[in-house]
């Protein structure tokens, strides 16, 4: 009996990795949202980031996808691997470059400014490979407002947005008002300003000093 | 004025032999051009009809994409991989609650009892022919060749000539009460008729999955050939195997009579198209979670989700499907929703801000649905796609939401 068992086991292994488990694309949106441990760390992620927790936005991208700073990194879920990277950039771009991860060490302002660069680059990655998200959009400027040389391409980016009445979030108005602010055109910056506070009253991010 | 009729066909077959088939008012449908049906038949790929219908010349989905067998899996508790969803019980209760449409649609099978005609007519422009299905054919993103391949391949054989001799269309009146057929189908533009209960009625289930699939017969005519109607009311099963119709057990004059009475008795218009009216703005202050709820999450992202998060595919508004190229419109989200969708110059457009006539894009596509449901055409292709239209109450939810400032 032991070795019919021993004899079994590496068909037992190969059966599992022959058929993964894999959630109903059908139903995609709520099936998988609750059945796929990837989609939920993912997703879990993107609720720290958004609750300005990026330490621990980071962690959990890290704890799934450990190459996550490796470009070309390919995966069962390509798309939430993606997803991860614009956590971690996003996480690089609101903290400051302050997400100390192996590659990334964040000690000195140069490593900041590396991880920022990282960031930027990352963002600029995935809007290259033909992701006409608005929202990728969005998050690029914010990246790109966050370095003096490229804040006329964040700026451009933003008022396109804008003008096209598909502003995706608060934070964006946030950083169209800084970037407004800095060009000296208070009447923009202004209405930018005022259309965040519609939108997020409490959020201190509506402030326009968020470019520095 | 039918017993008029009746009475005539009955006096000119006295003695003269029977009475000839109900005449054609058009030429009998040759066979499908062999072009045509191949084209057809791509386009039946295409255009993914196997993601909702089965039937013979469709090659089904894996289950997890099929729409139906999805739900049904659901439904039953039981797999899409290997055993499960692998979900908690409570979220499978859940969605076994939530799941009201798509749980069932008619096969494609046995078509070549339909005119080839009225399939092209109907795929270009669908009227809800199932009064108790809640669920009807989405209008497609097709042209009118693109229609006629699609019936071709559907329904590619000759149609036969109708041989039956006409029967007397009031006993056929009559056969439709007594047989109970009118528990099942509607048969609007008729006067009322009364059913009979059925004298071997299915199990519940079955009853209502027969009612819930029976066409309004007032469509029979445009539908069907006439010689495969005969055959259809003698044995329906030989027509279409697992059909839900039971046999109504008649006798072969009573099939000419019932036959001659669907064929030939006069119909009373439909009404005409009638626009939806817009419920007024709230005055109370409606917050992006509760339009969300009742709306986006309830209907919209199914259709319209995150393809990151749905591996890769955001379904056919969003990435494309069902022959639609996607709109690159994401209902998953206030961010998302807030980012619009791709026009058809390629760039995007607000789904929220106001058409010309200050309506919000979104808003309207949800009153055009609407407005199909009463028969009309709109420019905007109502949704969701052939779904029951979101409850006026629940646009004046989404309309208030807009003009307040669409707040997350």
């Amino acid at each position: 009996m032991p070795c019919t068992r021993l004899a079994l086991a590496p068909l037992a292994l190969l059966a599992m990795f022959a058929a993964p488990p894999s959630p109903a694309s059908a139903c995609m949106n709520e099936v998988e949202r609750v059945v796929d441990v990837t989609n939920q760390a993912i997703r879990t992620a993107e609720e720290l980031l958004a609750r300005n927790n990026y330490r621990g936005a980071a962690k959990v991208v890290l704890g799934t996808f450990p190459k996550v700073l490796v470009a070309d990194h390919q995966t069962r879920r390509q798309a939430l691997f993606h997803r991860g990277q614009r956590i971690v950039a996003l996480a690089q771009i609101r903290s400051g470059g302050d997400i100390r991860i192996a590659g990334l060490p964040a000690r000195t302002d140069a490593d900041r400014e590396v991880a920022l660069a990282w960031a930027a680059a990352t963002l600029r990655l995935h809007a290259a490979r033909g992701d006409t998200s608005v929202v990728l959009t969005s998050e690029l400027a914010e990246a790109l407002a966050q370095r003096p040389a490229e804040r006329h391409e964040a700026h451009a980016l933003l008022k396109e947005l804008a003008d096209a009445d598909i502003m995706p979030t608060a934070r964006a108005w946030s950083v169209l008002a800084a970037l407004e602010q800095q060009r000296g055109d208070t009447n923009a910056a202004a209405r930018a300003t005022a259309r965040c506070k519609e939108l997020a009253p409490d959020d201190a991010s509506c402030d326009p000093k968020g470019v520095s | 004025m039918p017993r008029l009729a009746a009475l005539a066909l009955a006096f000119l077959s006295c003695g003269t032999g029977p009475n000839p088939p109900v005449p054609l008012d058009r030429p009998l449908e040759p066979a499908a051009d062999p072009a045509q049906i191949a084209r057809g038949q791509a386009l039946l790929a295409e255009l993914q009809c196997a993601r909702c219908h089965d039937g013979d010349a469709l090659t089904p989905p894996p289950r997890e994409r099929h729409c139906v067998h999805c739900h049904q899996s659901i439904l039953a508790g039981v797999a899409a991989v290997g055993g499960d969803f692998a979900a908690p019980p409570a979220e499978l209760a859940r969605w076994q609650r939530d799941i009201t449409h798509l749980r069932e649609l008619p096969e494609l099978r046995g078509l070549g009892r339909l005119r080839r005609s009225f399939v092209a007519a109907f795929l270009l422009s669908p009227h809800d022919l199932r009064p108790g299905l809640n669920t009807s054919m989405p209008r497609l993103h097709l042209d009118e060749p693109s229609a006629q391949a699609l019936a071709a391949a559907l329904v590619p054989d000759a149609e036969p000539a109708p041989h039956e001799p006409a029967g007397d269309p009031t006993r056929g009146r009559d056969l439709l009460g007594e047989h109970g057929c009118t528990n099942c189908h509607a048969f609007t533009g008729v006067a009322t008729i009364t059913a009979r209960p059925l004298a071997h009625p299915p199990d519940p289930a079955t009853m209502l999955r027969a009612s819930q699939q029976a066409p309004d017969l007032r469509f029979t005519r445009d539908r069907l050939r006439p010689a495969a109607l005969h055959t259809w009311l003698a044995d329906p099963a030989a027509l279409k195997p697992g059909t839900l119709m039971p046999d109504p057990d008649l006798r072969q004059d009573e099939i000419r009579d019932l036959a001659t009475y669907l064929l030939t008795t006069p119909l009373e218009p439909l009404p005409p198209p009638v626009p939806p009216v817009m419920l007024p703005l709230l005055d109370r202050e409606v917050g992006f979670a509760e339009v969300d709820a009742a709306i986006f999450h309830k209907t919209c992202w199914h259709c319209h989700s995150d393809p990151s998060y749905a591996s890769g595919d955001g379904g056919p508004g969003n990435t494309g499907g069902l022959g639609f190229t996607g709109a690159s419109l994401d209902l998953s989200s206030h961010a998302a929703i807030s980012s619009g969708s791709r026009g058809p110059d390629g760039k995007r457009r607000s789904v929220l801000a106001p058409l010309p006539d200050g309506t919000p894009r979104i808003v309207a596509h949800l009153l055009a649905r609407h407005a199909e449901l009463t028969g009309a055409t709109p420019e905007l292709r109502g949704m969701p796609l052939g779904l029951t239209p979101v409850p006026l109450a629940d646009i004046q939810l989404l309309a208030t939401w807009i003009a307040q400032g669409r707040k997350p």
